[in-house]
Protein backbone atom coordinates (compact mmCIF):
# COMPACT_ATOMS: atom_id res chain seq x y z
CA UNK A 1 0.00 0.00 0.00
CA UNK A 2 1.50 3.30 -1.15
CA UNK A 3 1.22 6.50 0.29
CA UNK A 4 1.71 9.98 -0.68
CA UNK A 5 1.68 13.18 1.45
CA UNK A 6 0.93 16.25 0.11
CA UNK A 7 2.92 19.86 0.42
CA UNK A 8 1.42 22.81 -0.75
CA UNK A 9 2.77 23.20 -4.51
CA UNK A 10 0.65 20.13 -5.07
CA UNK A 11 -2.19 21.40 -3.57
CA UNK A 12 -1.99 24.53 -5.79
CA UNK A 13 -1.39 23.06 -9.00
CA UNK A 14 -4.33 21.12 -8.58
CA UNK A 15 -6.83 23.54 -7.30
CA UNK A 16 -5.48 26.77 -8.94
CA UNK A 17 -3.61 25.53 -12.06
CA UNK A 18 -5.65 23.97 -14.57
CA UNK A 19 -4.16 22.75 -17.58
CA UNK A 20 -0.67 20.60 -17.64
CA UNK A 21 0.17 21.21 -13.69
CA UNK A 22 -3.01 19.69 -12.82
CA UNK A 23 -2.92 16.99 -15.14
CA UNK A 24 0.42 16.25 -13.91
CA UNK A 25 -0.40 16.32 -10.24
CA UNK A 26 -3.60 14.56 -10.67
CA UNK A 27 -1.61 11.63 -12.44
CA UNK A 28 0.63 11.73 -9.45
CA UNK A 29 -1.45 11.03 -6.97
CA UNK A 30 -3.22 8.45 -9.05
CA UNK A 31 0.14 6.30 -8.39
CA UNK A 32 -0.74 5.95 -5.00
CA UNK A 33 -3.60 3.84 -3.06
CA UNK A 34 -3.98 6.69 -0.59
CA UNK A 35 -3.24 10.44 -0.63
CA UNK A 36 -2.78 12.63 2.39
CA UNK A 37 -3.45 16.34 2.95
CA UNK A 38 -2.12 17.80 6.15
CA UNK A 39 -3.85 20.81 7.10
CA UNK A 40 -0.78 22.93 7.04
CA UNK A 41 -0.51 22.70 3.53
CA UNK A 42 -4.57 24.28 3.76
CA UNK A 43 -3.34 26.76 5.96
CA UNK A 44 -0.15 27.69 3.46
CA UNK A 45 -2.01 28.10 -0.01
CA UNK A 46 -4.60 30.38 1.89
CA UNK A 47 -1.79 32.44 3.20
CA UNK A 48 0.12 32.02 -0.01
CA UNK A 49 -1.65 31.26 -3.68
CA UNK A 50 -4.89 31.96 -2.26
CA UNK A 51 -4.24 35.53 -1.18
CA UNK A 52 -2.35 36.35 -4.25
CA UNK A 53 -5.33 35.68 -5.95
CA UNK A 54 -7.64 37.74 -3.48
CA UNK A 55 -4.83 40.47 -3.63
CA UNK A 56 -5.18 40.79 -7.50
CA UNK A 57 -8.85 40.52 -7.76
CA UNK A 58 -8.95 43.22 -4.90
CA UNK A 59 -6.79 45.29 -7.09
CA UNK A 60 -9.41 44.75 -10.25
CA UNK A 61 -12.17 45.96 -7.78
CA UNK A 62 -10.52 49.28 -6.90
CA UNK A 63 -8.84 50.21 -10.10
CA UNK A 64 -8.68 50.31 -13.43
CA UNK A 65 -7.49 47.58 -15.69
CA UNK A 66 -4.64 49.65 -16.88
CA UNK A 67 -3.66 50.26 -12.97
CA UNK A 68 -3.68 46.83 -12.03
CA UNK A 69 -2.09 45.91 -14.82
CA UNK A 70 1.07 48.39 -13.76
CA UNK A 71 1.00 46.88 -10.25
CA UNK A 72 1.47 43.45 -11.69
CA UNK A 73 4.03 44.60 -13.81
CA UNK A 74 5.54 45.89 -10.72
CA UNK A 75 5.87 42.67 -9.19
CA UNK A 76 7.78 41.55 -12.43
CA UNK A 77 11.28 43.00 -11.11
CA UNK A 78 11.54 40.02 -9.14
CA UNK A 79 13.86 37.03 -10.26
CA UNK A 80 10.98 34.85 -11.25
CA UNK A 81 9.43 37.72 -13.87
CA UNK A 82 8.67 35.69 -16.08
CA UNK A 83 5.76 34.29 -14.01
CA UNK A 84 4.44 37.23 -13.44
CA UNK A 85 4.78 37.82 -17.88
CA UNK A 86 2.90 34.50 -17.88
CA UNK A 87 0.09 36.15 -15.72
CA UNK A 88 0.20 39.13 -17.77
CA UNK A 89 -0.53 36.72 -21.00
CA UNK A 90 -3.48 35.45 -19.45
CA UNK A 91 -5.14 38.81 -19.15
CA UNK A 92 -4.15 39.55 -22.61
CA UNK A 93 -6.01 36.02 -23.56
CA UNK A 94 -9.08 37.12 -21.80
CA UNK A 95 -8.90 40.20 -24.08
CA UNK A 96 -8.62 38.45 -27.18
CA UNK A 97 -11.51 36.03 -26.10
CA UNK A 98 -13.77 38.96 -27.08
CA UNK A 99 -13.60 40.57 -30.86
CA UNK A 100 -12.97 44.40 -30.49
CA UNK A 101 -15.05 44.87 -33.79
CA UNK A 102 -18.14 43.34 -31.50
CA UNK A 103 -17.48 45.24 -28.65
CA UNK A 104 -17.59 48.37 -30.78
CA UNK A 105 -21.23 47.59 -31.70
CA UNK A 106 -21.93 46.37 -28.25
CA UNK A 107 -20.66 50.13 -27.15
CA UNK A 108 -23.65 51.54 -29.06
CA UNK A 109 -26.22 49.96 -26.96
CA UNK A 110 -24.34 49.53 -23.67
CA UNK A 111 -21.87 52.12 -23.05
CA UNK A 112 -18.85 51.16 -20.41
CA UNK A 113 -20.18 47.73 -20.08
CA UNK A 114 -18.86 47.34 -23.56
CA UNK A 115 -15.59 49.17 -23.08
CA UNK A 116 -12.99 47.47 -23.96
CA UNK A 117 -11.15 47.74 -20.56
CA UNK A 118 -14.07 47.42 -18.01
CA UNK A 119 -14.59 43.73 -20.39
CA UNK A 120 -11.48 42.80 -19.49
CA UNK A 121 -11.56 43.64 -15.83
CA UNK A 122 -14.67 42.58 -15.09
CA UNK A 123 -13.63 39.28 -17.43
CA UNK A 124 -10.39 38.67 -15.17
CA UNK A 125 -11.64 39.82 -11.86
CA UNK A 126 -14.95 37.18 -11.82
CA UNK A 127 -12.42 34.99 -13.21
CA UNK A 128 -10.57 35.26 -10.09
CA UNK A 129 -13.45 35.31 -7.68
CA UNK A 130 -14.90 32.24 -8.88
CA UNK A 131 -11.70 30.52 -8.56
CA UNK A 132 -10.96 31.60 -5.17
CA UNK A 133 -14.35 30.62 -3.86
CA UNK A 134 -13.88 27.04 -6.16
CA UNK A 135 -10.72 26.31 -4.83
CA UNK A 136 -11.95 27.08 -1.42
CA UNK A 137 -14.89 24.68 -1.76
CA UNK A 138 -12.30 21.91 -3.01
CA UNK A 139 -9.38 22.18 -0.66
CA UNK A 140 -10.34 18.71 1.36
CA UNK A 141 -12.20 16.77 -1.88
CA UNK A 142 -8.43 16.97 -3.43
CA UNK A 143 -7.07 14.05 -1.75
CA UNK A 144 -8.39 10.39 0.05
CA UNK A 145 -8.03 11.97 3.83
CA UNK A 146 -6.92 15.12 5.20
CA UNK A 147 -4.98 14.83 8.29
CA UNK A 148 -2.46 16.32 11.08
CA UNK A 149 -5.34 19.14 12.27
CA UNK A 150 -4.23 22.00 13.56
CA UNK A 151 -5.79 22.93 16.61
CA UNK A 152 -4.88 26.32 16.53
CA UNK A 153 -5.78 26.82 13.00
CA UNK A 154 -9.42 28.04 11.77
CA UNK A 155 -10.30 27.09 8.27
CA UNK A 156 -12.36 30.32 7.90
CA UNK A 157 -13.80 30.54 4.23
CA UNK A 158 -12.72 33.49 1.84
CA UNK A 159 -15.69 36.11 2.32
CA UNK A 160 -17.13 39.42 0.53
CA UNK A 161 -16.64 42.29 1.95
CA UNK A 162 -18.59 45.03 -0.07
CA UNK A 163 -17.14 44.02 -3.61
CA UNK A 164 -13.67 42.76 -2.43
CA UNK A 165 -12.92 39.24 -1.20
CA UNK A 166 -11.07 38.61 2.09
CA UNK A 167 -8.96 35.42 3.27
CA UNK A 168 -8.32 36.23 6.75
CA UNK A 169 -7.73 34.56 9.17
CA UNK A 170 -4.53 33.25 7.35
CA UNK A 171 -2.55 32.82 10.71
CA UNK A 172 -2.92 30.30 13.39
CA UNK A 173 -3.99 31.58 16.75
CA UNK A 174 -2.42 29.81 19.61
CA UNK A 175 -3.54 29.92 23.18
CA UNK A 176 -0.32 29.65 24.76
CA UNK A 177 2.11 28.20 22.39
CA UNK A 178 2.22 26.38 18.99
CA UNK A 179 -0.18 22.98 18.77
CA UNK A 180 2.72 21.17 17.64
CA UNK A 181 4.99 22.23 20.45
CA UNK A 182 4.68 19.07 21.99
CA UNK A 183 5.32 16.54 19.36
CA UNK A 184 8.18 18.77 18.40
CA UNK A 185 9.88 18.50 21.66
CA UNK A 186 9.54 14.99 21.57
CA UNK A 187 11.12 14.96 18.35
CA UNK A 188 14.46 17.00 18.91
CA UNK A 189 16.66 14.82 17.01
CA UNK A 190 14.85 14.94 13.83
CA UNK A 191 14.85 18.37 13.68
CA UNK A 192 18.66 18.78 14.65
CA UNK A 193 19.10 16.45 11.14
CA UNK A 194 16.59 19.40 9.69
CA UNK A 195 18.37 22.39 10.54
CA UNK A 196 21.77 20.43 9.54
CA UNK A 197 20.10 19.58 5.32
CA UNK A 198 18.73 23.09 5.60
CA UNK A 199 22.15 24.55 6.37
CA UNK A 200 23.63 22.40 3.51
CA UNK A 201 21.20 24.54 1.03
CA UNK A 202 22.34 28.01 -0.58
CA UNK A 203 20.65 30.15 1.97
CA UNK A 204 17.94 32.41 0.63
CA UNK A 205 15.52 34.65 3.16
CA UNK A 206 13.18 31.05 3.65
CA UNK A 207 16.06 28.74 4.54
CA UNK A 208 17.38 31.39 6.87
CA UNK A 209 14.63 31.91 8.54
CA UNK A 210 13.75 28.10 8.57
CA UNK A 211 17.84 27.63 10.17
CA UNK A 212 17.12 30.35 12.39
CA UNK A 213 13.42 29.05 13.84
CA UNK A 214 15.26 25.54 14.05
CA UNK A 215 18.53 26.57 15.91
CA UNK A 216 16.35 28.79 18.18
CA UNK A 217 13.92 25.67 19.26
CA UNK A 218 17.00 22.98 19.22
CA UNK A 219 18.91 25.27 21.65
CA UNK A 220 15.93 25.78 24.30
CA UNK A 221 13.25 23.08 23.47
CA UNK A 222 11.19 24.46 26.49
CA UNK A 223 10.83 28.22 25.31
CA UNK A 224 7.25 28.45 23.76
CA UNK A 225 6.74 28.06 19.89
CA UNK A 226 5.01 31.14 18.20
CA UNK A 227 3.51 31.16 15.50
CA UNK A 228 6.09 33.42 13.86
CA UNK A 229 8.42 30.11 14.51
CA UNK A 230 5.97 27.44 13.48
CA UNK A 231 5.74 29.41 10.19
CA UNK A 232 9.23 30.07 9.39
CA UNK A 233 9.83 25.94 9.94
CA UNK A 234 8.11 26.11 6.56
CA UNK A 235 8.65 23.06 4.28
CA UNK A 236 10.92 21.37 7.31
CA UNK A 237 7.38 20.95 8.52
CA UNK A 238 6.31 18.62 5.86
CA UNK A 239 9.03 16.18 6.48
CA UNK A 240 8.57 16.25 9.65
CA UNK A 241 5.27 15.68 9.74
CA UNK A 242 4.87 13.08 6.96
CA UNK A 243 4.42 9.25 8.09
CA UNK A 244 7.88 7.56 7.62
CA UNK A 245 6.07 5.47 5.28
CA UNK A 246 4.50 7.89 3.11
CA UNK A 247 6.24 10.15 -0.08
CA UNK A 248 6.08 13.76 0.37
CA UNK A 249 4.43 14.58 -3.55
CA UNK A 250 6.06 18.08 -4.40
CA UNK A 251 6.93 20.55 -7.12
CA UNK A 252 9.50 21.60 -5.06
CA UNK A 253 11.76 18.85 -4.74
CA UNK A 254 14.97 21.43 -4.13
CA UNK A 255 13.87 22.36 -1.05
CA UNK A 256 11.06 19.42 0.41
CA UNK A 257 14.41 16.86 -1.27
CA UNK A 258 17.23 17.10 1.08
CA UNK A 259 15.06 17.59 4.04
CA UNK A 260 12.83 14.25 3.75
CA UNK A 261 16.38 12.46 3.30
CA UNK A 262 17.81 13.70 6.33
CA UNK A 263 15.04 12.16 8.15
CA UNK A 264 14.92 8.95 5.92
CA UNK A 265 11.85 9.85 4.32
CA UNK A 266 10.86 10.21 0.53
CA UNK A 267 10.02 13.55 -1.88
CA UNK A 268 9.36 13.22 -5.17
CA UNK A 269 8.40 15.40 -7.84
CA UNK A 270 5.18 14.64 -9.91
CA UNK B 1 -36.43 34.13 1.61
CA UNK B 2 -34.97 37.60 0.66
CA UNK B 3 -35.42 39.51 -2.07
CA UNK B 4 -32.54 42.68 -2.15
CA UNK B 5 -34.15 46.12 -3.28
CA UNK B 6 -32.88 48.19 -6.37
CA UNK B 7 -30.37 50.77 -5.66
CA UNK B 8 -28.95 49.09 -3.16
CA UNK B 9 -31.74 49.12 -0.78
CA UNK B 10 -32.81 47.59 2.00
CA UNK B 11 -32.66 43.75 2.14
CA UNK B 12 -36.03 42.22 3.10
CA UNK B 13 -36.63 38.93 4.73
CA UNK B 14 -39.43 37.72 3.80
CA UNK B 15 -40.26 34.63 5.33
CA UNK B 16 -40.31 36.66 8.78
CA UNK B 17 -42.19 39.65 7.58
CA UNK B 18 -45.18 37.97 6.10
CA UNK B 19 -45.78 35.89 9.27
CA UNK B 20 -49.93 36.14 10.65
CA UNK B 21 -50.36 37.51 6.59
CA UNK B 22 -53.55 36.71 4.78
CA UNK B 23 -53.84 32.96 2.81
CA UNK B 24 -52.59 34.85 -0.86
CA UNK B 25 -49.40 36.69 0.88
CA UNK B 26 -48.38 33.17 2.86
CA UNK B 27 -48.69 31.77 -0.70
CA UNK B 28 -46.83 33.89 -2.19
CA UNK B 29 -44.24 33.31 0.80
CA UNK B 30 -43.86 29.70 0.21
CA UNK B 31 -43.98 29.86 -3.69
CA UNK B 32 -42.07 32.66 -4.70
CA UNK B 33 -39.03 33.03 -6.77
CA UNK B 34 -35.68 31.97 -4.53
CA UNK B 35 -32.85 34.60 -3.71
CA UNK B 36 -32.96 37.85 -5.68
CA UNK B 37 -29.35 39.51 -5.92
CA UNK B 38 -27.00 40.71 -8.05
CA UNK B 39 -27.43 44.62 -9.24
CA UNK B 40 -30.72 45.55 -10.25
CA UNK B 41 -29.85 49.32 -9.94
CA UNK B 42 -31.97 49.87 -13.34
CA UNK B 43 -34.85 48.45 -11.46
CA UNK B 44 -37.06 50.89 -9.63
CA UNK B 45 -37.68 50.17 -6.05
CA UNK B 46 -40.77 48.14 -5.33
CA UNK B 47 -41.80 46.55 -8.41
CA UNK B 48 -40.44 43.61 -7.23
CA UNK B 49 -43.54 43.29 -5.01
CA UNK B 50 -46.06 42.29 -8.20
CA UNK B 51 -44.08 39.27 -10.07
CA UNK B 52 -46.72 36.87 -10.69
CA UNK B 53 -50.05 35.90 -9.80
CA UNK B 54 -49.68 33.06 -6.74
CA UNK B 55 -52.75 30.63 -6.63
CA UNK B 56 -53.44 29.31 -3.43
CA UNK B 57 -51.99 26.89 -0.99
CA UNK B 58 -54.16 23.76 -1.87
CA UNK B 59 -54.36 24.41 -5.74
CA UNK B 60 -51.72 22.08 -7.54
CA UNK B 61 -49.65 23.90 -10.08
CA UNK B 62 -51.20 22.81 -13.49
CA UNK B 63 -47.60 23.94 -15.81
CA UNK B 64 -44.64 25.27 -15.31
CA UNK B 65 -44.47 29.16 -16.02
CA UNK B 66 -42.03 30.39 -18.20
CA UNK B 67 -39.55 32.74 -17.46
CA UNK B 68 -40.91 35.35 -18.96
CA UNK B 69 -44.16 34.77 -16.92
CA UNK B 70 -42.16 34.09 -13.69
CA UNK B 71 -40.43 37.86 -14.19
CA UNK B 72 -42.90 40.11 -16.15
CA UNK B 73 -42.78 43.17 -14.32
CA UNK B 74 -39.04 42.91 -13.63
CA UNK B 75 -38.56 42.39 -17.50
CA UNK B 76 -40.77 45.63 -17.74
CA UNK B 77 -38.45 47.86 -15.86
CA UNK B 78 -35.47 46.54 -15.93
CA UNK B 79 -33.52 46.92 -20.00
CA UNK B 80 -30.69 44.58 -19.09
CA UNK B 81 -32.50 41.86 -17.27
CA UNK B 82 -34.96 41.98 -20.48
CA UNK B 83 -31.77 41.70 -22.87
CA UNK B 84 -30.64 39.42 -20.67
CA UNK B 85 -33.37 36.56 -20.64
CA UNK B 86 -34.03 37.10 -24.14
CA UNK B 87 -30.19 36.59 -24.94
CA UNK B 88 -30.07 33.51 -22.52
CA UNK B 89 -33.61 32.24 -24.70
CA UNK B 90 -31.78 32.47 -27.55
CA UNK B 91 -28.17 30.94 -26.42
CA UNK B 92 -30.58 27.93 -24.74
CA UNK B 93 -32.16 27.31 -27.77
CA UNK B 94 -28.85 27.23 -29.39
CA UNK B 95 -27.21 24.68 -26.55
CA UNK B 96 -30.92 22.50 -26.96
CA UNK B 97 -30.16 22.39 -30.37
CA UNK B 98 -26.80 21.38 -29.69
CA UNK B 99 -27.70 18.68 -27.43
CA UNK B 100 -30.59 17.21 -30.22
CA UNK B 101 -27.81 17.31 -33.07
CA UNK B 102 -24.95 15.54 -30.82
CA UNK B 103 -27.72 12.44 -30.39
CA UNK B 104 -28.23 12.43 -33.75
CA UNK B 105 -24.48 12.09 -34.90
CA UNK B 106 -24.30 15.30 -36.52
CA UNK B 107 -21.31 16.84 -34.99
CA UNK B 108 -21.18 19.68 -37.35
CA UNK B 109 -24.54 21.11 -36.89
CA UNK B 110 -23.92 20.99 -32.76
CA UNK B 111 -20.98 22.69 -33.24
CA UNK B 112 -22.80 25.51 -35.81
CA UNK B 113 -25.45 25.97 -33.29
CA UNK B 114 -22.68 26.47 -30.31
CA UNK B 115 -21.18 28.66 -32.60
CA UNK B 116 -24.15 31.01 -32.50
CA UNK B 117 -24.13 30.10 -28.94
CA UNK B 118 -20.79 31.62 -28.58
CA UNK B 119 -21.85 34.67 -30.70
CA UNK B 120 -24.39 35.54 -28.06
CA UNK B 121 -21.72 35.54 -24.93
CA UNK B 122 -20.46 38.75 -25.21
CA UNK B 123 -23.87 40.64 -25.78
CA UNK B 124 -24.44 38.59 -22.34
CA UNK B 125 -21.87 39.64 -20.64
CA UNK B 126 -22.42 42.76 -21.18
CA UNK B 127 -25.90 42.10 -18.66
CA UNK B 128 -23.23 41.44 -16.09
CA UNK B 129 -24.87 44.08 -14.18
CA UNK B 130 -27.28 41.36 -13.01
CA UNK B 131 -24.96 40.27 -10.48
CA UNK B 132 -21.49 38.22 -10.30
CA UNK B 133 -23.24 35.34 -10.08
CA UNK B 134 -24.53 36.05 -13.78
CA UNK B 135 -21.21 37.23 -14.66
CA UNK B 136 -19.35 34.76 -13.51
CA UNK B 137 -21.10 31.51 -15.67
CA UNK B 138 -21.21 33.54 -18.92
CA UNK B 139 -17.56 34.56 -18.11
CA UNK B 140 -16.42 31.06 -17.63
CA UNK B 141 -18.74 29.98 -20.83
CA UNK B 142 -16.62 32.85 -22.67
CA UNK B 143 -12.81 31.27 -21.92
CA UNK B 144 -14.20 28.31 -22.13
CA UNK B 145 -14.85 28.45 -26.01
CA UNK B 146 -11.64 30.51 -26.33
CA UNK B 147 -9.62 27.80 -24.64
CA UNK B 148 -11.02 25.37 -27.42
CA UNK B 149 -9.60 27.36 -30.23
CA UNK B 150 -12.11 26.06 -32.85
CA UNK B 151 -11.83 22.33 -31.65
CA UNK B 152 -15.70 21.19 -30.84
CA UNK B 153 -17.05 20.12 -27.48
CA UNK B 154 -17.51 16.49 -26.90
CA UNK B 155 -20.98 15.33 -26.11
CA UNK B 156 -20.65 15.52 -22.11
CA UNK B 157 -19.34 19.15 -22.57
CA UNK B 158 -21.97 19.97 -24.94
CA UNK B 159 -24.49 18.59 -22.20
CA UNK B 160 -23.02 20.36 -19.31
CA UNK B 161 -23.02 23.81 -21.28
CA UNK B 162 -26.60 23.38 -22.05
CA UNK B 163 -27.80 22.75 -18.44
CA UNK B 164 -25.52 25.99 -17.55
CA UNK B 165 -27.21 28.22 -20.01
CA UNK B 166 -30.83 26.60 -19.16
CA UNK B 167 -29.77 27.10 -15.54
CA UNK B 168 -28.62 30.50 -15.83
CA UNK B 169 -31.80 31.63 -18.17
CA UNK B 170 -34.18 30.20 -14.90
CA UNK B 171 -31.94 32.16 -12.34
CA UNK B 172 -30.51 35.27 -13.77
CA UNK B 173 -29.80 36.38 -10.20
CA UNK B 174 -28.16 33.36 -8.80
CA UNK B 175 -25.56 34.09 -6.21
CA UNK B 176 -21.65 33.57 -6.98
CA UNK B 177 -21.73 30.51 -4.65
CA UNK B 178 -24.68 29.11 -6.89
CA UNK B 179 -21.93 29.98 -9.99
CA UNK B 180 -19.57 28.11 -9.01
CA UNK B 181 -21.39 25.02 -8.92
CA UNK B 182 -22.13 25.61 -12.30
CA UNK B 183 -18.60 26.17 -13.40
CA UNK B 184 -17.40 23.37 -11.18
CA UNK B 185 -19.47 21.10 -13.15
CA UNK B 186 -18.25 22.35 -16.22
CA UNK B 187 -14.64 21.71 -15.18
CA UNK B 188 -15.93 17.77 -14.19
CA UNK B 189 -16.08 17.28 -17.74
CA UNK B 190 -12.77 18.73 -18.63
CA UNK B 191 -14.06 22.03 -19.88
CA UNK B 192 -11.64 24.40 -19.47
CA UNK B 193 -12.95 27.99 -17.77
CA UNK B 194 -9.75 29.46 -16.65
CA UNK B 195 -7.53 31.48 -19.23
CA UNK B 196 -4.23 30.26 -19.58
CA UNK B 197 -1.40 31.16 -17.49
CA UNK B 198 -3.82 32.26 -14.82
CA UNK B 199 -2.29 30.21 -12.28
CA UNK B 200 1.31 31.80 -12.37
CA UNK B 201 -0.35 34.38 -10.13
CA UNK B 202 -0.38 32.06 -7.18
CA UNK B 203 3.52 31.93 -6.97
CA UNK B 204 3.84 35.53 -7.06
CA UNK B 205 4.35 35.56 -2.95
CA UNK B 206 7.16 33.18 -3.61
CA UNK B 207 8.54 35.99 -6.07
CA UNK B 208 8.25 38.52 -3.25
CA UNK B 209 10.08 36.48 -1.03
CA UNK B 210 12.93 35.35 -2.89
CA UNK B 211 13.56 38.81 -3.94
Amino acid sequence: MSKAFLDTTILTDVLLKPGPSACAAKAAMARFTTTELPVCAIKEFKAGPLANFVWFHNKLVQTSYEDALVALQALSRTPRRYMTSTAIEALRFCAYSTHQDKLRELRLKYGEKAEMGSVIRDQYRLTLKTAVLKAWRRRRSVTSEVVEPLACYKEVEPKQVKDLLDVKPTKCFPERECCLAVRMRAGIDQLQKLKEATDTQDPNSERIRRSRALGEFIRVPKRLVTENMCRDLGDAIFAFLAPPDATILTTNLKDHGPLAEAVGKRAENP
Amino acid sequence: MTFRGGNGGPTQDLTQESAGLPIEVEALRLRALPVVVGDTSDVPPRQFAVMAHFSPLEEKPSRTATVEEIYPRLMEAGSTLRTGIALLGEAAQRADAAVAAIGDDDLVAADIELQHLQAVLPELFCCRSLGDGFGSVVNSLQIAFANQKGLPFNSEQVGAIARAVRRLRHEPFLSIDQAVDIVAALEDVDVVVEPPGLGELADLGNEQSLS
